[in-house]
């Protein structure tokens, strides 16, 4: 019985990593990607700039900067924007500002690049948040508040007093973290991010980054194994419930030669012997309650996460 | 000195008397009686002689008889002499006449066929078809050819089982007032003694036949029973029994326990629970009967494996385990999941 059992735990487990290769080969079909929407980086870095919406920079600052970052986006091969905002724009509709803004100043969705939104506009907790858009998303879009939240040691906490000077150092430290990002970046075959509010997957086979509206081959892959799994189950439980129907039964009941007629009891008796009556005070138990909040979404095909400072 | 010899009226065999128990004791079926239990049995017994009728009855089965034994499985077949035997019904093998048979092989009492070979065909062929994953050829017409009928022999015994029963039971009530719960409990000395009797439970006496198979095909309905005559073995095979009633006794035993304690079980109702704390059920006594019942036989062997197949000769109840055959049914079960596992995939984008 051990044995058997054994062995099925192990052919079930042979099953599963057949089921991941299948499902990763399958996933992997280049036919099944899709339409790539991506718009690749064209090498023009005159649309990278830092957008003074605050109006706290002067002109040589402003341009120091400027070149800073286009130097960057030429390295990176991504439009990179700064905007340091002195519009108030609530927490909700930050992801929609900002993914609405850098498509308008790239002029078309898809393209490689970021926007950094810098919340200057007075809000308390102020609210920074990155913005990736093309194959920023595969690179920088796992999890973008990580970049914001280290941007945060460099920028003045909301309600305090600050100048221009205070703000420059961290736009020099956003771009060196978006070129580590870069640096360290290694493909992973069933890696993507989703827009999920537009059906956008974005993700790298390696030899391409990809914007499309069919699944990423990592969720192909996800899905091809819940789908394989469950038809593996599904196929075991009904080859269990047939073997079982080929097992023998029909055993007939002895009972059946009982003669009714020539049995008898001489002492046929229930005698009450006691009583006792028990009691068990009623615990009265009162529940808690809990509440959960939701995230918001944005549009246009960007990926991206902030941080509140 | 006298020297009194006791018998079991269970199985015949030497009563011995056990200190401990203080009761006559067998040592081969486990039944034990009182002494008084044993004399009052023994004053009933008759020390019969037989009657010429009987002798002449042995004589004329001893004489019209044909034996055929199979050398491969050991199979000892009974026909008329009217008939050869050429195959053996359990493993297709040839037979070999091996001689006449002795008159103590001649059963008292027999059922006749009531279902034919093309209504046991039938009976078969409905309950294969309903499953899917027997080997193909299992369904084929050369395997029902090996359908045999076959009277099989069977020891049938009457039990007296002598019962003693006691039970606490317990009928408890439950109800809320207040903050409280309240639980009453009332409690009961159960008691039922007397004899329950349990008439014509049947053992085959055919060690090749699995014991269970034939326990699956009963009942058979005793009213048909008639007095043996060699005509009904004509165009049937007949089993010569090998196990003989002392040996089938175990089962018996079991079984008219098994029928006491359902009889005492559903004399006992409307209690919340029972415990029983004395629950004895001795086999004062059985009659025995040895006969021949009919039943439709077929064997199949698949993958060095035997299977058996019986249907009832006279009610057409059917019994037995169907040979799977693994391949197709994990194919289908592959094919299904891999259906499953496409549509979801389908449904879920993970594919197209």
């Amino acid at each position: 019985m051990g044995k058997k059992i054994l062995r099925c735990i192990l052919d079930m487990v042979l099953l599963f990593i057949v089921i991941v290769v299948v499902s990763s080969a399958l996933a992997s079909i280049p036919s099944f990607r899709g339409k790539n929407l991506r718009v690749p980086f064209n090498g023009d870095t005159s649309k990278s700039c830092l957008v003074d919406d605050r109006e706290l920079f002067d002109s040589g600052t402003e341009k120091k900067l400027n070149s800073m970052i286009r130097s960057y986006s030429e390295k990176l091969g991504m439009n990179i924007v700064v905007f340091v905002s002195g519009t108030r724009v609530s927490d909700d509709d930050t992801p929609d500002f900002t993914a609405n803004t850098y498509d308008s100043m790239m002029g078309e969705e898809f393209t490689d690049g970021v926007l950094l939104y810098l919340d200057f506009s007075g809000k308390s907790p102020a609210y920074d948040y990155l913005s990736c858009s093309g194959k920023a998303c595969v690179i920088y879009g796992e999890k973008p508040s990580d970049i914001t939240d280290k941007l945060g040691s460099y920028l003045p906490a909301s309600g305090h007093s600050y100048t221009a000077d205070d703000i420059a150092p961290a736009i020099k430290e956003f771009c060196q973290i978006l070129d580590d990002y870069d640096s360290k970046y290694k493909t992973r075959k069933f890696f993507y991010t989703k827009d999920s509010e537009n059906g956008i997957y974005f993700f790298d086979t390696g030899k391409d980054f990809y914007a499309t509206k069919e699944p990423a081959p990592g969720m192909r892959r996800t899905v091809l194994i819940i789908s394989f799994t469950i038809g593996a189950i599904i196929g075991y439980i009904i080859y269990f419930v047939t073997r079982r129907k080929y097992r023998f039964k029909n055993k007939t009941n002895p009972s059946i030669y009982v003669s009714h007629e020539m049995s008898n009891f001489t002492e046929k008796s229930d005698t009450f012997i006691r009583t006792y009556v028990s009691k068990t005070k009623i615990e009265t138990s009162s529940g808690g309650g809990s509440r959960g909040g939701g995230g918001g979404g944005h549009s246009g095909g960007h990926v991206g996460g902030g941080s509140h400072r | 000195m006298d020297a009194a010899e006791y018998k079991c009226p269970n199985c015949n065999a030497d009563l011995k008397f056990d200190p401990a128990l203080q009761k006559l004791s067998c040592e081969f079926c486990d039944s034990s009686f009182t002494v008084e239990e044993i004399k009052q049995i023994c004053a009933k017994a008759e020390n019969s002689i037989p009657d010429p009728q009987t002798v002449q009855e042995h004589e004329e089965f001893a004489e019209h008889t044909n034996l055929f034994h199979c050398a491969s499985c050991g199979a000892d077949i009974m026909c008329d002499d009217q008939q050869t035997a050429l195959f053996c019904y359990y493993c297709h093998n040839p037979v070999i006449l091996a001689g006449k048979l002795s008159g103590a092989y001649r059963p008292n009492k027999v059922i006749g066929f009531k279902l034919n070979r093309d209504n046991a065909m039938g009976k078969f062929k409905k309950w294969i078809g309903k499953r899917m994953f027997v080997p193909s050829d299992f369904k084929s017409s050369q395997q029902l050819e090996k359908m045999t009928g076959l009277y099989v022999p069977f020891w049938v015994a009457d039990c007296d089982v002598k019962v003693d029963y006691s039970a606490i039971g317990k009928k408890i009530r439950s109800w809320t007032s207040g903050s409280y719960r309240y639980t009453e409990t009332k409690e009961y000395r159960i008691v039922r003694k007397g004899n329950v009797l349990t008439k014509g439970i049947p053992a085959d006496g055919e060690s090749k036949i699995d014991d269970l198979l034939m326990e699956a095909i009963e009942p058979f309905d005793y009213k048909e029973l008639k007095d043996f005559s060699m005509s009904y073995l004509s165009g049937f095979f007949a089993d010569k029994y090998d196990v003989d009633k002392a040996e089938v006794f175990p089962r018996i035993r079991i079984r008219a326990t098994d029928a006491s304690k359902s009889t005492v079980k559903s004399s006992v109702s409307g209690y919340n629970t029972v415990v029983p704390s004395v629950e004895s059920y001795n086999i004062m006594n059985t009659d025995w009967q040895y006969m021949m019942l009919p039943v439709w036989f077929m064997t199949y062997k698949y993958k060095e494996k035997i299977y058996e197949f019986a249907i009832n000769g006279q009610t057409g109840k059917l019994a037995g385990t169907p040979p799977l055959d693994n391949r197709k049914l994990r194919l289908f079960c592959s094919g299904i999941g891999l259906a499953v596992s496409l549509a979801i995939a389908l449904i879920g984008r993970g594919l197209f």
